[in-house]
């Protein structure tokens, strides 16, 4: 179940990456039209409050809030570290939604 | 109550006097402010002492910090004087009218 | 800062973010990092406590049945017996029990083998009245100079042979040990049931009680201490989330080897990627010691008086029930076991005797389901009658919004009820907080480097900064890598070793910040920076060389808290060698170019 939710948080935050600007470039080698980049840019902030559900399942809301923000703090550094250092890691991530991002 | 134009006084204009009297009203007035505040909260919530108190500390602190907000943003120090004693001398008035202890 | 022009929001934060963070930020380095190593304070015991490495993995064995017994022969006439039982974070069975009327007896710190009636008399006659065993205002160890003294002032001083005491009078050389808040413990190796004498250490327990009241001061100064950072703390955050505009924009980027972009980046992403954990922690210290900050709100409730929320939030009753002063047989305590484990398959932690072998004695079974609201340390726990061994269910209560809130804070920062996985992420999540803290505070130093050179020479709050940060930074690191050290290399039966201890962390240090204080600024940073690596990257070889094991012994038994411990140990140390590397790399570069010369030379 945490499984579950580190991998919707962890798409969530590469979405998240993926359609701020200043770093599409380093991911994607073509930018985004301003529609498409709304609409991941939702899809993200999706993912990341669904990322929650899978934690509520075993536990109660308080112990599962707690591990949720664990949570998202450890997807968060692997995708950060992801893109400092090794950016084209988080664009394998996305690859079958490649045929739409173009 | 809200002047139109700030009220500058000559302390406002020299710098350091300036920031050492806020820093001073941050620490004594934010204080206060929680105290003050919070004991009225704490007295006057309908719910059982125990729980009135706690919502009254974490209450407390918000309200502290608040403060400290306030009195770095006003743009005169009247306004961060009267932003702090507003507050404060009403919760003083209430908790004497009330007859409680502190 | 120019408070009396027009100004944005965003400019006055910044100068608080700045004015709340620098000054406190010493202090909240050290803080963070002792806080961020008690959420793994019992494997850190472990370690600090190589003796108990001989114990083979934990399983419930014969181990009960000699606890009870050695209770029985060592603490027949104590008021409170506690049996911990061996988890993943603590392999072997703890025995505590509080001396009868003799709260805080160092006297006895060295063991004796003899029964309990003589350490009574002693105690008796020792008189300590000065504690307050709830609030725990002694660990154990700022009790102990005192009483040194005491001791030795002590006319019916019979404490001639304690020194000697070491042996015991019975041939398998038992000797109970001093705990904490005045208690006294046995460990029991859980599949032998044999005793096991681990040294003498404050361990992980030193680290926690400094993480929040300090060390060297009465307690009561270092929760306010603490408690009036903690809200700068708080304030530094809650302004830097108003500073940071592009929450997302700058956070997904993270620029290394730019400079001063790179710092304000490192300080951003490790703020903002754990902004729940720093929320909530730096909030509920805030709730943890509101007693410190804010007793009147406590005690406006309840006419002036804080004790009454206390006695309140502690569940206490008005009053208590008088003792039973009749001695009754004490029930078996494996069928308590045996029922307790039914009740609840995920195991127990501990059982816990209120008045053993009276009439009223109580038997609470703490078990690791989570609950926010039961009990002390909030475990949920099963109550049975001491003589009859009845089940008592328990009461359920309502519990108010306010109540769960502050649990749940108050829960989330200790981490209780976490998975080793959780766990893991607390820790993380607390080194991130830590980068956070350091980064801030050299970022301080860098973002005024052109001013620097306009000046043309080094000002002097920028030298005191710059000694400070090294001395906060590098030096606590190196304080805790030589605390690990001091823990090996002192003799496991030294007197007082645990005091030994700890005045070695102060010690180095201490020398760490005069060491800050003469050095030049770059070279200073390298200096402590290779001794903090140096000292912890070593860990995993200290370990085995000193009476631990190797990595691979430890995991062919099971140890799984001493490799976790080596190898964090090591990756810190890796850590601090990368960090080494880079300032001996900038060291050479400013070599090579002309550097702006400091006045003071």
């Amino acid at each position: 179940m945490t499984l579950l939710a580190f991998i919707l948080a962890l798409f969530g935050f590469n979405l998240l990456c993926i359609t701020t600007g200043r770093n599409a470039t380093s991911i994607l080698s073509t930018p985004l039209s301003q529609s498409l980049r709304r609409l991941l840019t939702t899809c993200a902030w999706l993912l990341l409050a669904l990322s929650l559900w899978p934690m509520l399942l075993k536990t109660d809301i308080a112990i599962g809030l707690v591990n949720w923000a664990m949570l998202l703090t450890g997807s968060a550094t692997v995708v950060i570290i992801l893109l400092s250092y090794r950016p084209h890691y988080l664009a394998w991530l996305v690859r079958p939604l490649r045929p739409w991002l173009s | 109550m809200i002047a139109t134009r700030p009220l500058y006084t000559p302390l406002d204009r020299i710098g350091w006097l300036n920031t050492t009297i806020r820093c001073v009203l941050a620490l004594l007035g934010s204080y206060a402010n929680a105290v003050l505040l919070g004991s009225v909260i704490a007295i006057t919530l309908s719910m059982p002492a125990k729980d009135a108190t706690m919502s009254a500390i974490m209450l407390g602190f918000v309200v502290q910090l608040l403060a400290v907000i306030w009195v770095f943003y006003a743009r005169t120090l009247i306004g961060a004087f009267v932003g702090l004693a507003l507050p404060a001398t009403a919760a003083a008035v209430v908790l004497h009218l009330l007859g409680a202890s502190l | 800062m120019k408070f009396d022009k027009p100004r944005s929001l965003r400019k006055s934060m910044t100068w608080v973010h700045t004015w709340t963070g620098l000054p406190l930020g010493w202090l909240l380095f050290a803080i963070f990092v002792t806080g961020t190593l008690s959420f793994y304070r019992l494997e850190i015991t472990q370690w600090m406590q190589p003796e108990t490495q001989q114990a083979s993995i934990y399983d419930q064995g014969q181990g009960l049945s000699t606890a009870t017994k050695l209770l029985e022969q060592y603490a027949s006439d104590a008021e409170f017996w506690s049996i911990g039982f061996p988890t993943a974070r603590n392999p072997l069975y703890q025995l505590r029990w509080r001396a009868p009327e003799d709260k805080s007896g160092p006297e006895n710190a060295k063991g004796k083998a003899k029964s309990n009636a003589k350490g009574n008399a002693n105690g008796h006659a020792q008189g300590n009245g000065k504690d307050k065993p709830q609030r725990g205002s002694n660990n154990g160890h700022n009790a102990t100079s005192a009483d040194t003294a005491a001791k030795k002032t002590n006319a019916e001083q019979s404490q001639p042979a304690e020194s000697h005491l070491a042996k015991g009078a019975d041939g398998d050389k038992i000797k109970p040990q001093q705990g904490h808040r005045g208690m006294m413990q046995l460990s029991l190796d859980p599949a032998t049931g044999q005793v096991i004498t681990p040294r003498e250490t404050a361990g992980g327990e030193f680290l926690y009680r400094f993480h929040f009241q300090l060390y060297g001061m009465h307690w009561s100064i270092g929760r306010t201490i603490v408690a009036i950072a903690t809200f700068f703390m708080f304030t530094a955050i809650i302004t830097g989330v108003i500073i940071h505009r592009n929450i997302f924009k700058d956070f997904f980027s993270f620029r290394p080897r730019k400079g001063q972009r790179s710092w304000l980046d490192a300080h951003a992403a490790t703020s903002v990627i754990a902004l729940p954990f720093h929320l909530i922690l730096t909030f509920s210290g805030l709730l943890f010691l509101a007693g410190q900050l804010l007793p009147m709100v406590a005690g406006a409730a309840y006419n002036g008086d804080p004790r009454g929320f206390l006695r309140d939030y502690r569940g206490f009753g008005a009053e208590q029930a008088a003792p039973n002063p009749n001695a009754a047989k004490l029930v078996d305590i494996s069928a308590i076991a045996l029922d307790a484990l039914k009740r609840s398959p995920a195991g127990i932690d501990s059982i816990n005797i209120k008045r053993p072998g009276k009439a009223d004695a109580e038997i609470s079974v703490t078990t690791p389901e989570g609950s926010l609201f039961s009990g002390k340390q909030s475990l949920a726990s099963l109550q049975y009658n001491g003589v009859t061994g009845d089940f008592i269910p328990a009461t359920s209560k309502e519990h108010s919004a306010a109540e769960t809130i502050w649990k749940f804070m108050l829960s989330a920062h200790m981490g209780l009820f976490t998975t080793p996985v959780i766990r893991a992420l607390l820790f993380l999540s607390g080194v991130l907080g830590s980068v956070m803290i350091a980064s801030g505070l050299v970022m301080w130093l860098v973002a005024r480097q052109r001013e620097r050179e306009k000046l043309g020479y080094l000002p002097r709050g920028h030298r005191l900064v710059e000694q400070l940060n090294v001395a906060a930074i590098a030096g606590l690191l190196s304080a805790l890598g030589a605390y690990f050290w001091f823990n090996r290399m002192l003799p496991a039966d030294m007197v007082d070793r645990s005091h030994w201890e700890i005045n070695g962390f102060f010690a180095v240090w201490g020398l760490c910040l005069l060491h800050a204080i003469v050095r030049p600024h770059l070279k200073a940073w390298r200096e402590q920076l290779s001794l903090a690596t140096a000292l912890l990257i070593t860990i995993p070889l200290l370990d085995p060389l000193t009476g631990g094991n190797f990595i691979w012994q430890n995991w062919l038994q099971g140890q799984f808290a001493i490799i976790g411990f080596d190898l964090t140990a090591f990756a810190l140390g890796l850590g601090l060698l990368y960090a080494t590397l880079q300032v001996k790399h900038k060291l050479a570069k400013a070599e090579v170019t002309k550097a702006v010369p400091p006045a003071s030379r």
